[in-house]
């Protein structure tokens, strides 16, 4: 049961990465008679047998339910809104998934609450191959986004950008005391005490985004934060 | 033996040298440089020889008109395009039967190898532009298009890899120009996806006796597997440059 490549290598489409039946496939590989093989172009990642392959490009989206999204309001009719998630379908989102209780459209008007351009923070409700998705606003850390500063990443970088168990985004937080909220279509909602932090944050985002695939990032990125706030303060 | 056209031009010389110097299996130099549009999800410039072909690729993303959609699969719409300056004499900018005939034949070779059952409803669009026409455009084609699908982060059973071989008198030639490729007397151009073997493109014109079909067919799928490791390397350099940095 050999494996041809070494953990945290690059693959190409249609590389062989193992040969055996005992080989779980948990992404982005697929299986021809006992030959695994990469579907991207991606870090190989090998743990206790189960074989996963996270690409390094992708500038869309595939929603999931329960993934938090950052949407934008492209549209309105009397009972819900139509948002823009980053995916190649467009969401919907019902006013009373948005403000917890049915609307009326002969007495309330849908657009003083969420107009054509508003940002909103919501969870996918559902999400299936024959409709398009659905949304919920209504609830804790969800809902229109009023202030602090969005920026876009591509959505396949996001787990690099939160790190093993979210290591990477405890650490930016702790250092610049910023909130942070990375929602899995690739937009990063940032609100810091001032100007300075957050282009540090977003400094260190796109640093994340371009050295994804290199490994000992969250030391780079910590010792990269750390100086740069030391300047500032001083 | 010495194969010489009409024009004076020698395709083959008693050496057993072509019109351009190479030896009957060797390859015109290939270049392959992957993500050099900014604006493109995916894009690649393949140039073998004289043949500069640049592709790019957007998507998955939503199908208009929405009645072309498939319910359980994305499309992939691919659009071959001259340039006009791309050939000796200025080629007309509208869309000729060629360049649809052949965005046909490349969405076909193309798509078995791209995974499009996981994206319902939505549309990939490939747009191949050719700059610089020297032969073989079509597979120089396809290996671009592939290698920017990749790079789009698209997922795929393999690489698609193409080269044309084909026969001056009984010589087989391997990755033809424009003069072997209007003046020889076979040209056989094969796309193929290595991992899992399969054929996806597979034209011929000109004539070919069974020997020198099966010959064509040995020398194709090697230098397709050469081809391949070069459409890998292309892809891994982008981020081993990054890396080395």
């Amino acid at each position: 049961m050999p494996i041809f490549v070494k953990n945290m290598e690059i693959v190409a489409p249609g590389e062989l990465i193992a040969q055996g039946k005992n080989y779980k496939i948990v992404e982005g590989a697929y299986r021809i008679n006992d030959k695994v093989y990469s579907e991207f172009l991606g870090i190989l990642y090998i743990r206790e047998g189960s074989i996963r392959v996270v690409p390094l490009q992708g500038n869309f989206y595939m929603p999931k339910v329960g993934d938090t999204v950052i949407g934008i309001v492209i549209d309105c009719n009397p009972v819900s809104w139509t948002v823009n998630i980053r995916a190649p379908y467009l969401a919907r989102l019902d006013a009373s998934d948005f403000l917890g209780k049915p609307i009326d459209p002969n007495k309330d008007k849908i657009t003083k609450y969420m107009d054509i351009g508003d940002v909103v923070m919501a969870k996918i409700a559902v999400a299936d191959r024959v409709t398009n998705p659905q949304l919920i606003a209504h609830g804790k850390g969800l809902g229109k986004i009023t202030h602090g500063k969005i920026i876009a990443v591509p959505p396949k970088k996001v787990p690099r950008i939160l790190g093993k168990d979210r290591s990477m985004i405890k650490m930016i937080r702790d250092i610049t005391k910023a909130e942070i909220r990375v929602s899995n279509n690739g937009y990063v909602w940032i609100k810091a005490d001032n100007k300075t932090v957050e282009q540090l944050i977003i400094l260190a985002i796109q640093r994340i985004i371009r050295e994804a695939h290199l490994p000992g990032l969250t030391e780079k990125i910590r010792e990269m934060l750390s100086s740069k706030l030391k300047d500032v303060e001083s | 033996m010495t194969i010489v056209t009409k024009d004076n031009i020698i395709l083959l010389n008693e050496k057993g040298r072509r019109s351009d110097g190479r030896k009957w299996n060797e390859l015109r130099p290939i270049s392959m440089v992957v993500g050099v549009l900014e604006r493109a999800d995916g894009s690649a410039i393949v140039e073998t020889g004289g043949t500069k072909v640049l592709a790019a690729v957007y998507g998955p993303k939503e199908m208009y008109p929405k009645h072309l959609a498939m319910p359980d699969r994305a499309i992939l719409r691919v659009a071959y395009r001259m340039t006009s300056f791309s050939v000796e004499e200025r080629k007309k900018p509208h869309p000729s039967r060629r360049e649809i005939e052949l965005s046909k034949v490349i969405k076909e070779a193309l798509e078995p190898a791209v995974i499009l059952e996981e994206f319902p409803r939505t549309v990939i669009d490939v747009y191949i532009l050719v700059l610089q026409a020297d032969g073989g455009t079509r597979v120089a084609s396809i290996n671009a298009a592939s290698l920017a699908l990749a790079d789009a982060g698209i997922p795929m059973k393999g690489l698609v890899t193409a080269i044309a071989v084909g026969r001056l008198g009984n010589q087989v030639i391997v990755d033809l120009n424009d003069v072997e490729d209007k003046y020889g007397n076979a040209d056989m151009p094969i796309a193929y996806i290595p991992s899992t073997g399969e054929i996806t493109l597979f034209q011929m014109d000109g004539t070919m006796s069974p020997d020198l079909f099966d010959k064509c067919l040995e020398v194709a799928i090697e230098t397709l597997n050469k081809i391949h490791e070069m459409q890998k390397e292309a892809l891994k350099r982008k981020y081993l440059k990054n890396k080395k940095d």
